[in-house]
């Protein structure tokens, strides 16, 4: 029975090993053809891996496909989606400056404060996984330290540890809850359509109040049936069909 | 003198002022060739400023093999306009109906679009090339103005005597193929001249040619000729390349001029004739056989580096400039190739033209970003340059200076990241030329979601909460219980007795039940109290007699010489068992 099951578990390895090892075939062999300016046939094989595989180097390297191809909203999306993986890279803000000038909405961004920036150059440095990690080795620890509390009773220095440890438990606990709402809320779209109108409310009945091209990233507030309110920048912001944008 | 070159500012003056209208146009010389032959495709731009040369490099039917600027005034219906052409010469790559697909361009957020062009190559050429034929004229004689009709003529004779004259000037006749020739056409006239429109193709067969921009004033000189007095202005220009050796024409080149006489009315449209620039002839030697691959001129070359030390993965970018007298456009860069210890990424080219007087220099500016693979101190290879120079009639090898860089650093050379994060090079799509190499794994693939995660998120809490459960419930009140305790208590007497090997400690274990059991002390065990104690909870007298026997017998044997054998061991300790489950009933 337990040879079987050894047996079955290497069998699974195994597939799991090769199955990662084709995809990084594929993923090379998609390269190759980019650089060898084969971009339709590239970016077949990068849009197959994508099946099975979320990696901000291949968005960026399918938004690179998209952009030779001059399919610029298309490239626009990857380049965000990459963007989201990888926060802080300076190839990908480059390519989306580039893309940006085949778009005719040029909304600046707004500036980022100081707070939003630290979470994000940590989020950028720290994993969601790291942190799952980091969060179940404490949990770990602080039962440790329990055990060792209630059996050998009242010890200063533990108590003082555990103390600390259970505060900074509680801290990961709730950053790792907000790094998960966040992983799991698409926020951010990208207008694919041109001349769409953003209304006051969510139906063809609300006013129109402004005119948005295709290109132009919003940020998502609230979605009503098919309808989402989304936003440009302070000033500019609105409902449209769901089908008019791409999330990211 | 002043009154025309007043005429000819005035005429830029009109010409800036009404020449809002933009068109964006393309044509073709024809639409039926041969494969042998070369189609010319013009793009005219209207009205447009400095347009940037359209980019046709999608067309995949023709390559192009030359490429042309032209720029001239037109007087249409008493308005100007400024134009500039664009001729691509391209060759087709197939026979059969061919496509020549739009080409579009973008200007002030407006986006203009040509036509396009079904062109039909059959094999071979369609039009052979035939030299112009000589004529032998002093370039003095007036030609007839043979595309007025008489009436005109006369009515000019009347009006004005026309003395109007076009030369055709060459810097050299004989030359060797890719030798640069300056080519001018000059205006002589004794009339004032409101505009000047080139109406023959610009392109000469066998030459690879660059236009030099047409000036937008032109200052004229006076000559003296055959007692008559000339302005001279240069009105055309070009630097001609010959691409083939033998005989090679510059065909004669036709343009119209507009008169600007004072004899016509300013709302009149302006006289307009045609004259010829002859053609020209020039012997074109083959170079010598070890030259046959090289360029022609004169040239400067220099590499250089922007660091000597840099860390590994770094960016080194290396700037290669070849300076001079010839064909930058289509000089090619020396290489520089990989190797084990760097990479070389590909490099962004500037081509630049000076236009002076009689000269066209260029520069070819190459940044080569390189970045290093291994430690150490690494001699660039010198890389060599070869051109052939004319004047001397020899080749000319320039080598570069050697370069050493140091390289330091620890860090890895990060496999894939092909961007050059500290690159000078600024260009629109340049970041998107490289993509991103090295392993990729699942970024989605998030461990909270994971059953390991959870489970291993749960034991601890499920160990916790079971552990206090433990502490607090069950040690403090459930352990607490009587007749749990009352049970507990028999058993663990049994379970000791069980494990009995020696009679001696039979008594100990007995000892402590009792002690549990009654609230004795150790002292306070001896046979007047068990019996005492047992008789109160009216046990029978054989059940006390085993108790107190088998303790007496435990305690005695500690000193006793003879030992119980394990078979009697195991049958006392039977009966003691099943007398103390008996007593445990009894006694509260």
């Amino acid at each position: 029975m337990r040879k079987k099951s050894s047996i079955l578990i290497l069998l699974l390895m195994l597939i799991a090993n090769l199955s990662a090892h084709s995809f990084q075939g594929n993923f090379n062999r998609a390269s190759q053809l980019y650089e060898d300016g084969k971009y339709k046939e590239s970016l077949k094989i990068y849009l197959f891996i994508e099946k099975y595989i979320k990696n901000w180097k291949l968005f960026y390297n399918i938004g690179n496909c998209y952009y030779k191809l001059n399919q610029f909203v298309e490239a626009k999306i990857y380049y965000l989606r990459s963007k989201r993986l990888k926060p802080f890279n300076n190839s990908i803000d480059k390519n989306i400056e580039i893309v940006n000038r085949e778009f005719k909405d040029k909304i600046p961004k707004p500036k980022i404060d100081f707070f939003s920036k630290f979470l994000l150059r940590i989020e950028s440095i720290l994993s969601l996984n790291f942190i799952s990690i980091i969060l179940l080795v404490l949990i770990l620890v602080l039962n440790i330290f329990v055990f060792i509390l209630i059996k050998n009773g009242k010890n200063k220095i533990v108590i003082y540890f555990a103390s600390f440890l259970f505060i900074f438990t509680i801290l990961v606990s709730f950053y790792h809850i907000y790094r998960v709402g966040k992983h799991n809320l698409k926020k951010s779209a990208v207008i694919v359509s041109n001349n769409i109108d953003l209304r006051s409310g969510p139906g063809e009945n609300n006013t129109i109040l402004f005119k948005v091209n295709q290109g132009l990233e919003v940020k998502i507030i609230e979605s009503s049936r098919n309808w989402v309110q989304v936003s440009a920048s302070s000033q500019i912001a609105g409902w449209i069909r769901e089908k008019e944008l791409e999330k990211i | 003198m002043v009154k025309i070159r007043t005429a000819l500012i005035l005429f830029l003056f009109y010409k800036a002022l009404f020449c809002a209208d933009i068109e964006f146009k393309a044509s073709i010389n024809s639409d039926k060739i041969g494969i042998d032959d070369v189609l010319i495709y013009k793009i005219t731009f209207k009205g447009i400023d400095n347009p940037i040369q359209p980019d046709i490099s999608y067309i995949s039917n023709f390559r192009v093999i030359q490429t042309s600027k032209s720029s001239e005034y037109r007087f249409i219906n008493g308005r100007s306009s400024f134009y500039t052409s664009f001729d691509f010469f391209l060759q087709p790559l197939s026979t059969g109906k061919l496509k020549l697909p739009p080409v579009s361009y973008k200007y002030k957020d407006k986006e203009y679009k040509t036509e396009s062009f079904a062109i039909e190559v059959a094999k071979g050429s369609t039009k052979p090339y035939t030299p112009p034929k000589k004529k032998s004229r002093s370039i003095f004689d007036f030609d007839d103005d043979s595309f007025s009709s008489p009436f005109d003529y006369d009515q000019r004779q009347k009006k004005q005597k026309i003395d109007i004259k076009l030369q055709s000037f060459v810097s050299k006749n004989n030359v060797v193929v890719g030798e640069k020739i300056i080519y001018k056409v000059m205006l002589y006239t004794q009339n004032r001249i409101a505009s000047i429109n080139m109406l023959s193709n610009q392109s000469f067969p066998g030459f690879w040619q660059e236009w030099y921009p047409v000036p937008r004033s032109i200052d004229g000189n006076v000559k003296q000729i055959n007692d008559k007095i000339y302005q001279v202005y240069e009105i055309r220009k070009a630097a001609l390349f010959p691409t083939k050796s033998g005989e090679l024409y510059i065909p004669a080149l036709k343009f119209e001029l507009s008169l600007s006489d004072d004899s016509f009315s300013f709302f009149s449209s302006p006289r307009r004739v045609f004259r010829f620039a002859p053609a020209v002839k020039i012997n074109v030697n083959d170079l010598p056989e070890n030259a046959k691959n090289l360029s022609v001129g004169n040239f400067r070359f220099n590499v250089s580096s922007d660091k000597h030390e840099i860390n590994i993965n770094d960016i080194l970018t290396l700037k290669l400039e070849i300076k001079g007298n010839g064909n930058i456009k289509i000089l090619d860069i020396p290489e520089f190739k990989s190797n084990n210890y760097f990479k070389v990424y590909p490099s962004k080219i500037t081509r630049s033209y000076d236009y002076k007087e009689d000269k066209l220099t260029g520069t070819i500016y190459a940044e080569i970003p390189i970045s290093f693979k291994k430690k150490g101190v690494i001699s660039f290879p010198v890389l060599e340059f070869k051109y052939y120079e004319p004047l001397k009639g020899k080749i000319i090898t320039k080598d570069s200076h050697p370069i050493i860089v140091k390289v330091v650093g620890e860090r890895e050379m990060q496999e894939g990241i092909l961007t050059l994060p500290r690159s000078d090079i600024v260009k629109k799509g340049e970041d998107i030329d490289f993509i991103k190499k090295g392993k990729i794994y699942n970024q989605d693939e998030c461990y909270y979601n994971s059953t390991f995660f959870k489970i291993f998120l749960i034991i601890p809490f499920v160990l916790n909460i079971l552990f206090i459960i433990k502490k607090f419930i069950f040690d403090n009140i459930i352990s607490k219980n009587k007749i749990l305790n009352k049970k507990k208590l028999i058993n663990k007497t049994i379970k000791r007795l069980n494990k009995v090997s020696n009679y001696e400690d039979v008594y100990i274990i007995l000892e402590g039940y009792l002690k549990e059991k009654s609230g004795f002390g150790l002292s306070e065990i001896n046979v007047e109290n068990i019996k005492e104690l047992f008789r109160k909870f009216k046990i029978n007298d054989y059940d006390t007699g085993v108790f107190i026997r088998m303790k007496s017998e435990s305690e005695s044997s500690k000193f006793s010489p003879h030992k119980k054998s394990a078979v009697e061991l195991r049958k006392n300790l039977k009966l003691l068992i099943e007398v103390l489950k008996r007593v445990d009933t009894k006694v509260k």
